[in-house]
């Protein structure tokens, strides 16, 4: 890709003449910019700000306590042990689910790319469920998940086991939402795979050929390096994305059983407006936007030096 | 790069190009895109909201008189009922009601707590009885006038002192009951019979303790061949809640939760309580996992015969079960008392009193409250005691049957963070729920439900 870029520069070096416009453009780039300059600053910057002042404060949602109090929400938050099962919750659940997201999608990215018949049909299936919108999925799996007459424990009782607790049993939660999470989600890092792995040239599979590289030598020397760039980006986006779990938690178990599957982003949003806590469940996002900051750094780090 | 690729790939190649050049931020947009729907639809109806409340003020400086705004939270069958009664009331009046109907539970008070903080409040608004300690102190909530009020023909004795106690914070009215909608036990009377429970005059009303709760749970499985009793518990955050805080009361047990002091509860009849409730979810009586709308299809399917649940689901109940039966929550351990909360109105707090305004919010309340036959066809009982009074009311069945638990109605203790769609009751019946289903015995689901309350307790109070 790099030499195809270079072997492009020098043809595509400007003439001399196309140097004028360029400096009447100068000045006008930046009004350009405005309208995502103010959405930006109002929308992100301000309430990034406003946050971390409102982390200061024991502000409440009804307008009262607007006094400055230093660290206190942050010294509460560390001492809260409800902050940190959230955390851990909010840990186990992108552990859980990003290293499936990611390998499961390869696999069946790889699979519909090989050619199993009706690639189409695959296509649609595998996608379909990352259309939906939460509430739908969460209505879905609920009844699926029912106990007694839901569709799994039914079968699962006609085969003589017994039943599961999918949403009520504390452990097993959990898991069940990473399912779900899994089956709604993973569309869309399969989509990102199969088209990684359809812009890889048909040339560099000829030589390998060529060379006698079976199969196999073919998905692990070729098919893998190729497709790094995406398994990169996926994973990031991944991790993140998994952190910011919230919508299918608060619609299947609304946390339970017994707090065992609250993310700490639910729990921020029951201290907050549930609780009308606003300036404690703004520390709260702060130590968690820290976490994420530490997270993301790390896997920037690691990610550089696999580039060298 | 394009000239490099000789494949026909079944996706043409400069849209996949494309697409993974943008990659980040198609998969940020696609990732916004769900939640988009989610926050345009909040958006929308913040707008509306916003939009409602603007015109309504303008109503107000132009055509002055007879104008006002409400907010409720009724969006089943009594949503349908509350919106005629409004245009009932617009039509003898004249006022011109705006009605805004937003979700139940803890968005509905987050929407109102704000609203009424920043000075865009309704006029008036529907408020479970059972959240006014978290309103009302907090300055959000204005009282209300009784001379106005009994202009209006509204007045103290028209209502059960037990829920009119209630609707005070430091001597002042600061809500008017509507209702009082209980949690209580519906039967299907066919199942009933051939099980034999049924009294001469068709009801049941054996049960006068928990064994005897159990035994006609098990007269009933016998007949529909499944379970006896429906209730629907896993994952709700308010049924175990209900069902306990009922039942302690019968105990006479009494309770201490005040911000200041530690939490009190009389261990040993709590874990008596949940102990019964245990024996009842055996699998046979009643499941021990089952969840809300479980228990309801169990029910209205004849998988069971008997539900405990909220006077709420009446219409839905009554709609698939015509021979329904229902009757208060029995005393099983003591002394009477019904677990109840109560749709009152509230006057949230204005940023500048209009005296006309608040007039006709004052006559707007009461014509509502009087118009409690229309309320009670969703199966509240209506808390004006004039109209459970009048013929047409006394031969409501299946309503009339419970409208004695509206005069021993067990509500939240009254602290700022309990009531109904709060974390309190969440959390607590999250902790029962887990007793139910054998995770916790008894006594360590008290111990941790004291240790619940007493972290609330010690959290500041933010109103």
């Amino acid at each position: 890709m790099n030499t195809v870029l270079t072997e492009l520069a020098p043809s595509a070096a400007p003439p001399i003449t196309q140097k004028t416009p360029a400096k009447v453009r100068k000045g006008s780039g930046f009004w350009f910019v405005v309208p995502f300059l103010i959405a930006f600053a109002l929308f992100l910057l301000w309430p990034i700000v406003s946050g971390l002042w409102m982390s200061l404060t024991n502000q409440s949602l009804t307008g009262s306590g607007t006094g400055f109090t230093g660290l206190s929400n942050y010294a509460e938050a560390l001492g809260d042990a409800a902050v940190w099962q959230s955390l851990w919750n909010t840990a186990v659940f992108t552990i859980a689910t990003a290293a499936p997201l990611v390998v499961l999608s390869f696999v069946m990215a790889y699979l519909v790319y090989v050619g199993l018949p009706g690639q189409w049909l695959w296509r649609m299936s595998f996608f379909t469920p990352y259309l939906l919108p939460v509430s739908v999925v969460a209505a879905l799996w609920q009844w699926m998940f029912q106990p007694g007459f839901g569709l799994i424990n039914s079968i699962l009782t006609q085969l003589g086991f017994a039943e599961i607790g999918f949403l009520d049993q504390q452990g097993v939660a959990m898991f069940s939402i990473v399912l779900v999470t899994i089956w709604w989600t993973v569309g869309f890092n399969f989509l990102l795979y199969l088209s990684a792995l359809q812009n890889i040239p048909d040339h560099v599979f000829e030589a390998a050929q060529l060379d006698g590289a079976g199969p196999w030598r073919r998905l692990v020397s070729i098919i893998v390096p190729m497709v790094n760039k995406t398994t990169v980006m996926i994973v990031m986006l991944q991790i993140l994305a998994s952190l910011k779990v919230f919508e299918q938690i608060y619609l299947l178990t609304s946390g339970g059983p017994r707090g065992s599957t609250r993310s700490v982003l639910e729990y921020i949003y029951d201290v907050g407006f549930s609780g009308y806590r606003l300036g404690y469940a703004s520390a709260i996002s702060y130590l968690f936007f820290a976490l994420i900051v530490v997270v993301a750094v790390v896997q920037l780090r690691i990610m550089n030096r696999k580039e060298h | 790069m394009k000239h490099d690729l000789p494949r026909a790939s079944p996706e043409p190649e400069p849209a996949t190009k494309r697409l993974s050049d943008n990659l980040p931020h198609s998969l940020s947009g696609a990732t916004f895109s769900r939640r988009s729907v989610f926050r345009s639809f909040a958006v929308t109806a913040g707008f509306l909201a916003l939009g409602g409340g603007l015109s309504a003020c303008g109503g107000s400086s132009q055509a002055a008189e007879g104008s006002i705004q409400t907010w409720d939270l009724f969006s089943g069958s009594d949503g349908i009922s509350m919106r005629s009664m409004i245009a009932n009331f617009s039509n003898e009046s004249a006022v011109n009601v705006r009605p805004v109907t937003l979700a139940w539970g803890s968005p509905y008070y987050t929407k109102l707590a704000m609203a009424a903080s920043s000075g865009k409040a309704p006029d008036t608004a529907i408020m479970h009885l059972s959240r006014l300690a978290g309103f009302a102190p907090g300055g959000l909530l204005e009282p209300y006038d009784l001379e106005l009020l009994a202009e209006f023909g509204v007045r103290e004795e028209d209502f059960a002192p037990a829920v009119w106690k209630n609707c005070h914070y430091e001597g002042q009215l600061f809500a008017v009951p509507l209702d009082t909608h209980p949690f209580v036990v519906f039967y299907n009377k066919d199942i009933a019979e051939k099980a034999g429970v049924l009294d001469s005059s068709g009801a049941i009303s054996s049960i006068t303790s928990a064994e005897g709760m159990l035994e006609v749970g098990r007269k009933l499985a016998k007949v529909t061949g499944k379970q006896g009793i429906s209730f629907g518990h896993v994952l709700d955050s308010a049924q175990p809640w209900r069902l306990f805080w009922g039942l302690y009361a019968q105990t006479g047990g009494g309770y201490t939760i005040e911000v200041g002091s530690p939490a009190v509860l009389d261990t040993a009849k709590a874990a008596e309580v949940l102990t019964f409730l245990t024996q009842m979810m055996d699998g046979k009586i009643a499941l021990k996992n089952q969840t809300y709308a479980g228990g309801i299809a169990d029910f209205t399917s004849g998988t069971t015969g008997l539900i405990l649940s909220g006077a709420w689901e009446m219409p839905a109940l009554k709609g698939a079960i015509p021979n329904l039966g229902a009757m208060p929550m029995p005393t099983m351990f003591g002394t009477p008392a019904n677990y109840a909360d109560s749709h009152s109105y509230v006057l949230p707090r204005q940023v500048s009193e209009d005296p006309q305004r608040r007039r006709t919010a004052h006559q707007f309340v009461a014509g509502l409250i009087k118009q409690g036959q229309k309320w009670a066809e969703a199966g509240h009982i209506p808390a004006f005691l004039p109209v459970q009074e009048t013929p047409a009311y006394q031969n409501l069945h299946p309503q009339v049957d419970y409208a004695a638990a509206g005069t021993t109605p067990v509500f939240d203790p009254p602290v700022w963070f309990s009531g109904a769609g709060t974390d309190f009751q969440n959390q607590l019946s999250q902790t029962i729920s887990a007793c139910f289903q054998g995770t916790l015995d008894p006594p360590a689901a008290v111990s941790s439900m004291l240790e619940i309350i007493n972290k609330m307790l010690s959290a500041p109070n933010p109103t």
